[in-house]
């Protein structure tokens, strides 16, 4: 194992991690938005431009967006080795990103050549700056931890969503190539909703469950054999043509989930820290919500039952809000509340050491985000669920559900902003930083 | 002290590594941290106080037996003084510094206070963790020799179980 130049300490700046996830509730706003202008029309189906446009502000606007900065935050630290050029890079990769949802979003409402391409080129850069790093710092990463060992199953699973993403906008943009967009389509979402975003999840609960929740650890080996299944299940629905072949493999894929939600959620019922944590409630949110997805996909894809109050076209919809909303929007809106608040102590707190009348200005990470904001959010959150779920079987109730949304979002946006003032008002009271420890500085 | 036969630590084992060693001394401080809080969200303060002493004392054992014996030891191996063990050395003086907060928290009784702290020492020791156990542990078994005689000499500095032992008194360095 090469250790030279192996540095502990590469926090990057946290202006880099901080300009993401400020970013992202506002295209959680800008989801909401769309869909109060849309109404009901939305709702009718996975192919309206509502539904299109507001999957993908959600998915790429805020999931990406927070994956993206959190990663930039993680990878140096937990790897021991600095992202290259990073100051510059990220910049560059939030401006990009941030151009090329929005271009996205106009051409999926009015797809043309020229808005697809200039998409294409915003979005492919922001994505090419950024995974190949990422992927090149995995594979190098020592150990084979079951944590490890699943992340790189999600790697090569935003692989192939992002590959098939591209190839789908090129079907898009260029009509004359004949691209069955919709047929491949499904290899997209199921990439992206049942590969990428919960194998990344497992992965990440594998390590912070135990750790941070003082639960026991997952079984070793349902722990590497779920994803190991879903993984494989996925490659093999890529290529399944016939019903006789997708049933069963469905079936093992719903399976997995629902027992890596069934496992998760003892783990944590296992937990020793017993304190009010409202992490815990957007956990229960997430993996319930995959369970439930599960469920429905199981019946959608490997039954001829129809699923009750839903439409013919409701069945996807209704998959799609539970991964997007229910499982994945939980996670990253509750890890926010964590995530954020200690970044900022994080920062104040090397700053002000060695400086005893400094140490007094440092704020705890509950004092930047109260528990009191955070269980609001919490119970927000939980309000905007029921309610875009009640809109799938009312479409008459589609206005109220996007204002939920937006409410949840922007309590989001507000709880974030008011963390950054806190850091700005004590960075200012602690005064310039005497050490020079931070990567770069 | 004689090499160990801990219940609960695995050492009669002879092929343990020092991460699985040191990991789990990990555990056992955060579990004593999960109990003070527990104690502290009931209100119990007399059994608070008790459990916080225990979560400080392993605390304390524990980086004693780092920077005292596994840092040196790396440094040496390596000849890397201002590398990792630079870094944990200054994440150590961070939760050092919450630590004596947590402490005068507990004396004043103010359980708002405590949680926010325990809160925020949590999460700065699980990231701190994380560098350990997926980085400077697997780099110690690697790199240095005699691993059974380093854990020996870990031990020698104090024991965090005394969380577990009759006598608690002793888990203090």
């Amino acid at each position: 194992m090469k250790t030279s130049g192996l540095s502990f300490d590469d926090i990057p700046p946290l202006d880099i991690p901080l300009r993401f996830h400020i970013t992202a509730p506002v295209f959680g706003l800008l989801a909401a938005l769309f869909l109060f202008w849309e109404g009901p029309e939305a709702w009718m189906s996975r192919w309206t431009i509502g539904s299109l446009g507001a999957t993908h502000l959600l998915t790429l606007g805020f999931m990406a967006m927070v994956m993206i900065g959190s990663l930039f935050q993680l990878v140096p630290v937990l790897s021991g080795q600095a992202i290259p050029a990073m100051r510059w890079v990220a910049p560059w990769v939030h401006v990009m990103l941030t151009a090329g949802v929005i271009v996205l979003t106009v051409a999926l409402v009015r797809p043309d050549t020229v808005t697809f391409t200039v998409a294409l080129a915003l979005l492919g850069f922001a994505f090419a700056a950024f995974i190949p790093p990422l992927v090149w710092r995995l594979v190098r990463i020592r150990g084979a931890s079951d944590a490890i060992f699943t992340i790189r199953l999600a790697a090569i699973s935003l692989l192939m969503t992002v590959g098939m993403g591209i190839f789908l906008s090129v079907g898009r943009g260029w009509p004359d190539l004949g691209i069955a967009f919709r047929s491949w389509t499904d290899v997209h979402v199921l990439w992206a909703l049942f590969g990428w975003v919960p194998l990344l999840v497992m992965g990440v609960s594998y390590q912070v469950m135990p750790m941070f929740h003082v639960a026991p650890a997952f079984d070793s080996r349902l722990a590497r054999g779920i994803p190991l299944s879903v993984f494989v299940s996925l490659l093999l629905l890529s290529h399944a043509r016939s019903d006789y072949l997708v049933a069963p493999i469905v079936t093992v894929l719903c399976g997995a989930l629902m027992a890596y939600s069934a496992t998760a959620l003892r783990v944590l019922a296992k937990r020793h820290r017993k304190r009010a944590d409202p992490m815990i409630g957007f956990w229960r949110t997430a993996l319930i919500s995959l369970a439930l997805a599960a469920v429905s996909l199981w019946f959608a894809m490997a039954t001829p039952v129809r699923l009750p109050f839903l439409r013919e076209s409701g069945a996807p919809l209704l998959i799609g809000i539970l991964m997007v909303f229910g499982f994945a929007c939980s996670m990253i809106i509750g890890m926010l509340q964590k995530i954020v608040p200690f970044l900022i102590f994080l920062h104040l707190q090397r700053r002000a050491l060695g400086n005893p009348d400094a140490m007094s200005q440092i704020p705890t990470t509950n004092e930047v985000i109260t528990d009191r904001d955070a269980h609001w959010q919490l119970r927000i959150h939980l309000i905007a669920c029921a309610g875009i779920l009640a809109a799938l079987v009312w479409p008459a109730f589609a206005r109220p559900a996007a204002l939920l949304l937006a409410a949840d979002f922007g309590w989001l946006f507000r709880n974030l902003i008011s963390a950054a003032g806190e850091y700005r008002r004590r960075s200012q009271a602690i005064g310039p930083a005497p050490n020079l420890m931070e990567s770069g500085a | 002290m004689t090499l160990p036969s801990k219940p609960g630590l695995k050492r009669l084992d002879a092929m343990t590594t020092l991460l699985e060693f040191m990991t789990a001394a990990h555990r056992r401080c955060d579990e004593a941290l999960a109990a003070a809080e527990g104690e502290v969200c009931g209100k119990n303060w007399g059994a608070a106080a008790q459990k916080y002493q225990e979560f400080n004392a392993a605390m304390a054992c524990h980086f004693a037996q780092e920077e005292d014996v596994l840092f040196p030891a790396f440094e040496e191996a390596t000849g890397m003084t201002e590398g990792p063990t630079a870094v944990m050395r200054m994440e150590h003086e961070q939760m050092r510094s919450l630590l004596a907060q947590l402490a005068s928290a507990a004396g004043e009784q103010d359980s708002s206070r405590f949680l926010g702290l325990s809160e925020t020492l949590m999460i700065l020791i699980q990231q701190h963790n994380m560098k350990e156990e997926q980085m400077l542990y697997p780099m110690c078994d690697q790199r240095l020799e005699e691993i059974d005689a380093l854990i020996g000499r870990i031990e020698a500095v104090g024991s965090d179980s005394g969380l577990r032992s009759p006598k608690p008194e002793e888990g203090a360095p």
